[in-house]
């Protein structure tokens, strides 16, 4: 089965080697990268962040390569994107002129790094921690039990849902509602219907077969025990430290970016 | 969890202007496995429903241990503690994340303590030989896995009466075969057993006491005698189990004192006993696994 980024991100949730800590740990060391992203020097504190939690995602906390490049494809574009949008400057001189400026490079690297060592950030946590757990974390946080109630049921009925979707498209294509684009209109609105009328059934039936086990108003459940280890907390505590502080020694060494080129 | 006796007489219930059931009695002894047969549409999930308290009969009452049942909340809640349904989809029962989650939601509105609920979501995916799963998440399940972490959240209730609604639907052979070693576990913890199927062979096989549905009305009784009877096959659009049906053709049906056929073993067993055997074979002419030509002695060369 193909996934799409949003799947990819549940699948490697699901199958990190850390879905069992505690979301404080991860959520600790996921907040302190995407600070160190966003406030070091871009140059080399973007690539070191970035190289950290690329390291850290695909070692210990074995995420699948394929998986998280699934993960990273979405926001990557758009990060790409905006870099491009920032490298070009384009003027009208009796023609259209494209300008590259080292301003230009400088500030699109600086987009780009930022925004991808930030991402890779993000993702530690994302990739790592399940939805259900992120959930259960926020009811601890005191967020209202309905909230995190109708998340939880709108998660778990997405996939209800698209199973549902899928068959209904696979019977719609296996007879050629989708040959033209007169009938593929006319099956995506037979499909949106009948994807409506099933998560209303579904709900009602789900309600039955909630009440059966005592369902008056709330969704309680008990959340399996997570691993909180201080040493994880505290090995990443240090580790931010450290590169933190490798970065602003390693900076002044290296000197500014490079790669200034300007043309036509 | 102790076995307790269900009884339900004169339920009646339809659905806009068609009658489902009409003057339905059902009667489950404590320990006693019974199956539901009936063609689609005949009123087996309805009678199940108004069994579990889902729905409320407009004639009729169902009473567990003794106590009939009340339509109000207090009475609700007090029915669910001893009668779990599980529906045919287990998809209209598994609402949360993960397995562990799912299956502690029953305990926790018993108002059990944690630990206590811990213990429950424990015992119950023993049971159904999925304690593997608890952390599994519920969309990355197999059928059949889905199924039985369903079951697995109306076992957490430790209820006395367990109701299935085509718990083997949908199942491929080993699949049926994990359910019913599931469903045996479940007995041995004192767990009465009704559930609804299509398969005559299964129930055959599986159930003390078969009810056939039918014309709004319940049929209840042995089940190699109930499905034995042509006319109440046809009529209930099911058909003779494979057992009953090939000992009818070889004529092996009309001993009054043997015991009541079940399955395979029973039929192997009451070819032996009048002679059938194939002419080459040793001892136990069956045992090799191989097809067997069959020739009475007086036809034997």
């Amino acid at each position: 089965m193909s996934r799409s980024g949003g799947l990819a991100l549940d699948a490697a949730a699901w199958g990190s080697a850390w879905r069992g800590r505690a979301v404080r740990d991860k959520a600790t060391l996921s907040l302190g990268l995407i600070v160190l992203a966003v406030a070091l020097p871009p140059w080399p504190g973007a690539p070191l962040v970035a190289l950290v939690a690329l390291a850290l995602l695909l070692g210990p906390a074995r995420v699948p390569l394929r998986l998280l490049a699934l993960c990273l494809a979405g926001p990557l574009a758009f990060l790409t994107l905006g870099a491009v949008s920032v490298l070009f400057s384009v003027s009208w001189q009796g023609g259209p002129v494209v300008t590259i400026t080292p301003a230009g490079v400088a500030m699109a690297g600086t987009l780009l790094g930022r925004g991808l060592a930030g991402t890779l950030g993000m993702l530690m946590l994302a990739t790592t921690t399940p939805m259900v757990d992120l959930l259960a974390a926020m009811r601890r946080s005191r967020v209202p039990d309905a909230c995190i109630e109708v998340a939880g049921l709108i998660y778990r009925l997405l996939f209800v849902l698209l199973e549902s979707t899928r068959s209904i498209t696979e019977a719609q294509q296996a007879r050629l509602g989708y040959v033209n684009r007169r009938a593929a209109m006319r099956s995506s609105a037979a499909l949106t219907g009948a994807i409506l009328l099933r998560s209303w059934e579904r709900a009602r039936r789900l309600e039955e077969g909630l009440a059966g086990r005592g369902y008056t108003s709330s969704l309680r459940t008990l959340d399996p025990p997570l691993h909180a280890s201080r040493t994880f907390l505290a090995a990443s505590v240090a580790g931010l430290v450290a590169l933190a502080a490798t970065t602003l020694l390693l900076g002044p060494v290296m000197g500014p970016m490079a790669g200034p080129v300007a043309g036509r | 969890m102790s076995h307790l006796s269900l009884h339900a007489r004169g339920l009646s219930f339809g659905y806009e202007d068609r009658a489902v059931l009409t003057d339905a009695d059902l009667t489950v002894a404590g320990g006693t496995r019974v199956a539901l047969l009936g063609a689609n549409g005949s009123g087996k999930t309805t009678l199940l429903r108004c069994l579990s308290g889902a729905l409320r009969p407009v004639q009729g009452e169902v009473a567990v241990g003794g106590q009939a049942m009340r339509h109000d909340r207090k009475g609700l809640a007090a029915h669910r503690r001893l009668v779990q349904l599980v529906l045919q989809d287990p998809d209209d029962q598994l609402f949360s994340a993960d397995v562990y989650r799912d299956v502690s939601f029953g305990p926790l509105n018993l108002g059990l303590s944690e630990a206590q609920t811990h213990e429950r979501v424990t015992e119950a995916l023993d049971l159904l030989g999925i304690a593997d799963l608890a952390r599994r998440p519920t969309h990355e399940l197999s059928f059949g896995q889905r199924k039985r972490a369903a079951i697995a959240g109306a076992v957490a209730m430790r209820p006395c009466l367990l109701l299935l609604d085509e718990p083997t639907a949908g199942l491929d052979p080993a699949g049926v075969e994990d359910m019913l070693a599931a469903l045996r576990r479940l007995e041995e913890h004192e767990t009465t057993v009704v559930l609804a199927t299509h398969d005559v062979d299964l129930a055959l096989a599986w159930a003390h006491e078969a009810a056939v549905v039918t014309g709004g009305r319940v049929r209840q009784g042995d089940p190699a005698d109930l499905l034995a009877d042509a006319a109440l096959v046809a009529a209930a659009r099911l058909k003779m189990p494979m057992v009953l049906d090939l000992a009818a053709r070889l004529g092996l049906d009309r001993d009054p004192d043997a015991a009541p056929l079940r399955d395979l073993d029973g039929l192997a067993e009451r070819l032996r006993g009048v002679g059938m055997t194939r002419s080459d074979a040793g001892a136990d002419p069956f045992a090799s696994g191989e097809p067997v030509p069959l020739r009475r002695p007086a036809e034997a060369p």
